[in-house]
């Protein structure tokens, strides 16, 4: 076997349909629909048959945009499998923004809900566009039919006898070639296309492999948006290359729905926003810590440990008991959160990444993970402070490595303010390294306030703090005239669960509690409060430069 | 055999007037049969869906889709038959194609949906 071919994507994917052939590969969790390996082929088959007979070519651009389903899966394979570039677009984006996005990544061929079959005026759509809902042609139309007759004849000629496993063939990949143009949100300004090469995720996939279980048959529970490398690289791409059956979640993650799948599916693995384990944990463990029989009872010799164990094992059971560990990322652990969790001893760890490294850049298993950390640089990837003294003075993580991208697509500018003369790739995010090489992150670079005595200020810590020990769901703490002023926001939901109102909170009492929590320079002089929630990007993170 | 309704749909196509496919739904016995003769493509789909709207409030009966004469189908006609089987799901009738030929049935085959009905010779 060629080099190239033994670390293959494409030739894993290969690989594993054939020897998967009558396995289950895909279930949209709380459907009747479930496609064996052998349904995903035929579907690719069909793909690779329709851009044939567009003349689609590999390179070319295919834009994904839709919520994660297994169509999305079964698309997005059929576009890597066709050595073309996948753009996966979050549906969140506006119309007009999909549509700028479309146009600015000259896609070729769109797959996307029905709701967007009008995204360009009668006639003026720049591309075929296939309904992510059944995979069929998005408008009826007379060249609909041409382009499926050519595809038909194609089949009829190729497959005479039918498709079987012996006509699963896909080439290896180029690992400079471009796979992913992912769009970044853009939480300070317009969205970037991070071009990601095979290579990026090819090491990705090395990095996951020796970091969670490979089994064929194992199962995996998805609720990361598929859009989003987090969610694209470890659920999504390393559980079909390894032969997994994918349930895939298409609502909104609840806890009462993930709970309910956990207790079904029993996952062998699961990543996660902390968000999800922060509502669990809010759910489930705070209401029983909170118990004043509790706080007696924590004081007890030998029955903390037992409580904790106890705690630790309905947590486990609760999701579905088969994992074996929980990875959370894509942002902050809430310290309280994450204090309870190594209090009771669970498994878990916090990986840190971005899209433009495809996206894993720290990460350590759950034996070694130590509080606050975000662990050590992952498998081939270079990664340091740059500071004066990294141990002590926060600044910013800076990487290296084959998982970082070739740039931002038509924007040579940020590509030079983000990848150095010397090959560093400046992620924004500023942090301070222990002897043993554990990451621990302070802040985002650009969101850094200068205190009056001089103090470096990282209003995520603050905004930390104001939501693990107040009512409010969300934060975003800005400077006016030298001092903090924390913006809250707390849901409709939340102040009817407590019986109470906006109106009726005193803020004054809950910002003084939550200065107990701050260190002097971080104090809060003001809180301000909002009757709804902030402006987020389509990957859930707070707009911070619309707020002052 | 009573007959319950026969249509004969009469369809336009873009180039000009052609009939592209007739319909004929029959009860036979509380069971439903659609038979379907000519070409059921994007043109003629779009109109075949009202004329089976008898088959939709029918769904928690058995269907047969009888595709003896069905000489084409394309996205828009699998669309359509992808409906009536979601219908039958929900409502919890029964569905199934009759006698298709082997090109219609490639069709099925290459874009996954033979897995999705249950196909009889009769």
């Amino acid at each position: 076997m060629r080099e190239t071919e033994s670390a293959s994507i494409v030739k894993r994917l290969e690989a594993v349909i054939c020897e998967q052939w009558d396995c289950d590969a895909l279930t949209d969790y709380g459907s009747d629909v479930t496609y064996k390996y052998s349904g995903v082929a035929k579907r690719i088959c069909y793909f690779h048959l329709l851009f044939e007979s567009l003349g689609i070519k590999p390179g070319d651009k295919v834009a994904i945009c839709d919520k994660n389903s297994s169509n999305w899966a079964i698309a997005m394979l059929a576009v890597l499998t066709y050595h073309a570039v996948a753009v996966p677009l979050l549906p969140d984006y506006s119309k007009e923004q999909l549509k700028m996005l479309c146009e600015h990544c000259d896609a070729k061929f769109m797959i996307a809900s029905y709701r967007l079959a009008n995204l360009w005026p009668e006639g003026k759509c720049p591309m075929y566009m296939i309904d992510i809902g059944d995979l069929l042609a998005m408008s009826p139309s007379i060249y609909t039919d041409e382009v499926e007759d050519k595809a038909y004849a194609l089949f009829a000629k190729r497959y005479p006898n039918g498709f079987t496993k012996e006509h699963v063939h896909f080439e290896a990949e180029n690992p400079d070639d471009l796979m992913i143009l992912s769009y970044t949100s853009g939480s300070t300004g317009n969205p970037k296309g991070v071009m990601l090469p095979w290579r990026s995720l090819q090491s990705n996939m090395q990095f996951a492999a020796n970091a969670l279980p490979c089994e064929k048959g194992m199962r995996a529970f998805l609720i990361l948006p598929m859009a989003h490398m987090f969610g694209f690289a470890f659920d999504f791409l390393y559980g079909v290359t390894c032969g997994a059956h994918l349930f895939i979640l298409t609502k909104i993650p609840a806890p009462k729905v993930i709970l309910e799948a956990f207790a079904t599916i029993r996952p062998n693995y699961f990543l996660c926003v902390p968000l999800v384990m922060e509502k669990i944990i809010n759910a489930k463990v705070i209401p029983i810590l909170k118990k004043p029989v509790m706080k007696v009872l924590f004081k007890i010799p030998g029955i903390h440990q037992l409580i904790c164990r106890q705690i630790r094992q309905q947590l486990t059971i609760a999701l579905g008991g088969n994992f074996y560990e929980v990875i959370m990322g894509g942002a902050a652990l809430s310290k309280e959160v994450e204090r309870i969790l190594r209090m009771v001893g669970f498994r878990f760890t916090i990986g840190y990444g971005m899209t433009e490294c495809g996206p894993i850049i720290t990460y350590s298993d759950w034996k070694e993970h130590r509080p606050g950390s975000c662990g050590k640089a992952a498998l081939n990837m270079e990664v340091k402070v740059d500071s004066p003294d990294p141990m002590n003075i926060p600044g910013e993580i800076i990487t290296k490595g084959p998982n970082m991208m070739r740039g931002y697509y038509k924007n040579e500018e940020a590509t030079k303010s983000t990848i150095d003369e010397d090959g560093w790739l400046h992620t924004g995010d500023l942090a301070v390294v222990d002897k043993d090489g554990f990451f621990f992150i302070r802040g985002r670079k650009k969101n850094m306030l200068l205190g009056s005595n001089g103090q470096n200020i990282y209003p995520e810590e603050a905004e930390d703090q104001v939501v693990s020990h107040s009512i409010f769901e969300e934060c975003v703490v800005v400077q006016r005239e030298g001092k903090l002023v924390a913006l809250v926001y707390v849901s409709d939901m939340m102040l009817r669960k407590l019986g109470t109102t906006r109106e009726e909170l005193d803020l004054e009492a809950i910002r003084r509690d939550v200065n107990l929590h701050l260190p002097n320079y971080c104090q809060l002089s003001k809180m301000e409060q909002r009757d709804e929630e902030f402006v987020k990007t389509p990957k859930k993170s707070i707009r911070r430069f619309l707020y002052k | 055999m009573k007959v319950v309704r026969i249509f004969f749909v009469t369809l336009q196509l873009i180039t000009k007037t052609q009939f592209t496919i007739m319909i004929t739904i029959k009860n036979e016995n509380g069971v439903y049969v659609a038979s379907f003769e000519g070409r059921l493509d994007a043109p003629a789909a779009q109109k075949a869906l009202d004329e089976l709207e008898p088959l939709l409030a029918n769904a928690d009966k058995e269907i047969v889709l009888d595709c003896t004469n069905l000489e084409y189908i394309s996205s828009p006609g699998l669309r359509l038959f992808l409906r009536l089987r979601k219908e039958v799901a929900n409502k919890g009738g029964k569905i199934s194609i009759l006698n298709i030929n082997n090109e219609v049935k490639d069709v099925f085959v290459l874009t996954g949906f033979d897995e999705f009905f249950d196909f009889n010779n009769g």
